[in-house]
């Protein structure tokens, strides 16, 4: 019976093994990056929604002291923060931790708040940035 | 002249193949890093599932906070020292503890202080605390 020799020399199952070994830890390390931005995603998430609420906390407080000094006779104005605006209601803004702020409007004319507008807007100034390297067209 | 020693067959060398040989190391090193390659795993996997059940929970906190803020009064049930408990399940292993308490201490209305929190299997507790002030004329029918 004729043997037919074995065309694999020494060296082949190890180029295979590195092959093998250099794809697995590069789809580990994928994996793992990837799970670590979702959860800085996530973390982000939880940060800006705890900043919210706890806007939402303090704008209500103040919506009880604007009522609380409604009730006693004072003027609105007399509750930090709070300003008359030009079309006679009041507004106060709450900021929050993430760069946002709370911007609430009342009403008072009722002897009581009234709220007209509760918005929920980014507090930061837009900034001119330069181009950079960004195609200009043409 | 023949003698006892030379009709014993000649003995034969110890000599290993090199693919045997390269075999043993390939498979040796195989061992190693896959050990490692399979704990990168096992952590990139515990990290998606954590943050995964964190978006989840947050979701969940932030829906059952409006419709609390919706109504905060409820059923009116409250327990006996004045707060309504209750839990909202939203998936098998996730449930929102949800405490209410009130305060009258407004002239013109009530605050309603809403506290949540969701624990996870793995004891992980995340916690919500938002609020509602309603005069009193919202509440009268």
């Amino acid at each position: 019976m004729k043997t037919h020799p074995s065309h694999m020399g020494v060296g082949t199952s190890s180029i295979l093994f590195i092959l093998v070994v250099v794809s697995l830890t590069l789809f580990a390390s994928l994996a793992l990056i990837q799970a670590r931005s979702d959860a800085a995603l996530t973390q982000k998430t939880s940060v800006s929604t705890a900043a919210y609420y706890d806007a939402d906390v303090r704008a209500q407080s103040m919506l009880i002291a604007l009522d609380d000094a409604l009730k006693l006779g004072e003027a609105p104005d007399s509750v930090d923060g709070v300003a008359k605006q030009a079309d006679g209601s009041y507004a106060f803004s709450v900021g929050s931790s993430d760069g946002h702020a709370l911007r609430v409007s009342v009403d008072v004319s009722s002897g009581r708040c009234q709220i007209l507008g509760y918005l929920y807007e980014n507090a930061e100034e837009w900034v001119d940035q330069s181009t950079g390297t960004l195609w200009q067209g043409g | 002249m023949m003698d006892q020693t030379m009709l014993r067959p000649p003995k034969k060398r110890g000599v290993f193949s090199p693919v045997l040989i390269e075999m043993t190391i390939i498979i040796l090193f195989f061992a190693l890093s896959t050990s490692v390659v399979i704990r990168l795993i096992a952590v990139a996997s515990t990290t998606a599932r954590q943050s995964a059940y964190e978006s989840q929970a947050i979701l969940a906190m932030e829906s059952v906070a409006e419709q609390v803020k919706a109504n905060p009064v409820g059923d009116g049930f409250c327990n006996e020292c004045g707060a309504r408990v209750f839990s909202v399940e939203v998936t098998d292993t996730l449930s929102v503890d949800c405490v209410v308490t009130s305060d009258d201490s407004p002239l013109q209305g009530t605050l309603y202080d809403i506290e949540l929190t969701v624990t996870s299997p793995e004891g992980n507790v995340y916690a919500l605390d938002a609020a509602r002030y309603v005069p009193d004329a919202e509440e009268a029918p």
